[in-house]
């Protein structure tokens, strides 16, 4: 297997991509695609692999200033990242890559080139920077050819095949032949603009080898940083002095909180970098005074923390209501039974049953003044958002 | 291809040829940011996105109980810049910061078209 280092998608094709198996990003015209193919490229070469990369849209020095602007330091591996250089003699430059396509507007030269590699290599990952870009140069046909025969190769000589395609208004055979049948794995990538939300997605469209899974992810492109997973908002509500914001803190890394004597007025803001997802969380004012801004704030969230105070059971009442007025009923949510440090907290079993809670709610234990817990919490919400298993 | 992200771009990138902004976004009344001309205020996009949706929240339930009506606009004047709020449909919000060399009575102005135009994209 060779992981894509796409956060979650190797999760969904159960675990990366089998040796001899070919997968397209297959990106909408105006998404950030070309970075799926070097995420994949780091990755393999972090992860100890050979890799090819082959360049068609810009000169090799622009690629691997692009690696640098991502924090990926590719000379580290130079020995086992091998650059195929099919623009500089398009432009009539010299190249100073060993492997040069010398025509990259004739797909025989590329043939000679890829097939070559593939011989020559052991198991390696070779990813095309931009297959649409070989296209435009070559022909659809000749160019769908040759990749059958790649794909082919590949698979007698245990490669990974990843390609780059970004949609553009080809013919619908041809569209029709990289979404359903030249590949083993299309990861479909676009963007979305649904009402406020401002985003982009991938999502497995098909994939020979892992069972099939219907979620789409949202995502941004971060440098450095590369492809992180993208949740626009997470609430974070719960009745007054449960430990919102200090939760909200102790997740964050970074956070503003509009307070006044210790207890917040209109909201804590947080921003949480975690294990490949960036998330930005929303705390609201516990107080009932406050409940009109609560109400305000709490739309268009993907998920909520209920935090309650483990030693207060008489504010659990509150809590569900609390739940009701952020209309988060529908919502994954997870309660956060926090203060667990303290004499008299109420077992984990115990704030279920006072709760009634359904089973698939999880409950975490947490101390978040010590950051106890609040972590294991977030992945348990993602968990839920993210549909996973 | 033109997405809507850029779009809103381009109305930004007109609002700030009025001169004297130091900084704008389009935001979500919700809070979460839509675009923004990023400049160096040491202030993350996202919390100054949460923030500025929070101020006119308030303002809106105020404004609400004492005379039923939505604020158009926030105005918060601090010793020398201008942080104006003003609401762009249902949905949407224009903030831009202004400083000492901005005419606010212009930009007040060129927001009310900016808004209109935000209103009819989303």
């Amino acid at each position: 297997m060779v992981e894509t280092g796409i956060p979650k998608l190797d999760e969904f094709l159960g675990g990366g991509i089998p040796k001899g198996k070919s997968l397209v990003y297959y990106s909408q015209p105006g998404v950030e695609g070309e970075i799926f193919g070097m995420q994949t490229v780091y990755n393999s070469l972090k992860s100890g692999g050979n890799c090819v990369f082959v360049v068609s849209s810009t000169i090799p020095s622009i690629t691997k200033g692009l690696f640098k602007e991502f924090g990926w330091d590719i000379d580290e591996y130079r020995d086992r990242l091998f650059i195929v250089d099919a623009y500089n003699p398009l432009i009539g430059a010299p190249s100073d890559e060993k492997y040069v396509v010398s025509n990259p507007d004739n797909i025989e030269n590329f043939n000679k080139v890829i097939i070559d590699l593939i011989k020559e290599l052991p198991p390696s990952t070779i990813v095309f920077g931009s297959l649409s870009t070989i296209m435009d140069l070559c022909g659809e046909k000749e160019t769908i050819e040759s990749v059958k025969n790649w794909n082919k190769m590949a698979m007698l000589y245990n490669h990974v095949l990843v390609y780059n395609f970004t949609v553009w208004p080809y013919s619908q055979e041809t569209l029709h032949l990289i979404k359903e049948e030249l590949f083993n794995a299309v990861i479909s990538i676009g963007s979305i603009a649904e009402r406020v939300i401002f985003g982009q997605y991938f999502g497995i469209l098909k994939s020979d080898w892992a069972k099939e899974t219907k979620t789409s992810m949202l995502f941004r492109v971060l440098r450095p940083g590369g492809i992180k997973l993208f949740i626009p908002k997470i609430l974070v509500t719960g009745p007054f002095d449960a430990g919102k914001s200090t939760f909200v803190h102790a997740l964050s890394t970074r956070a503003i909180s509009v307070d006044r004597l210790g207890t917040t007025i209109a909201m804590d803001h947080g921003h949480v970098d975690y294990k490949g997802f960036s998330a930005d969380i929303f705390g609201t004012p516990g107080q009932e005074r406050f409940d009109p801004i609560i109400k305000l704030l709490s739309g268009e969230s993907m998920g909520v923390f209920l935090v309650v105070d483990s030693t207060n059971p008489a504010d659990f009442v509150r809590a569900k209501h609390m739940l009701d007025i952020t209309k988060s009923y529908g919502l994954p949510y997870v309660v956060v039974a926090n203060k667990q440090d303290m004499p008299g907290a109420l077992k984990l079993e115990e704030i279920r049953e006072q709760f009634n809670l359904p089973d698939d709610v999880p409950v975490c234990p947490t101390v978040a003044k010590d950051k106890v817990g609040v972590f294991e919490a977030f992945e348990v919400l993602i968990e839920k958002i993210t549909g996973g298993t | 291809m033109e997405t809507i992200a850029n779009m809103l771009e381009k109305i930004l990138n007109d609002l700030q040829t009025v001169g004297g902004i130091e900084l704008s976004a389009i935001v979500s009344k919700q809070g979460l940011l839509m675009v923004s001309k990023e400049t160096a205020t040491g202030l993350n996009s996202e919390a100054f996105a949460a923030l500025t949706a929070t101020l006119y929240m308030s303002a809106e339930s105020t404004t609400l109980r004492l005379s039923d009506q939505k604020p158009k606009s926030i105005i918060v004047e601090t010793a020398d810049k201008h942080l104006i709020t003003y609401a762009a449909g249902p949905d949407a919000l224009i903030v831009v910061l202004v400083g000492n060399a901005g005419y606010i009575g212009l930009i007040l102005n060129e927001l009310k078209k900016a808004a209109e135009k935000v209103k009819n994209l989303i």
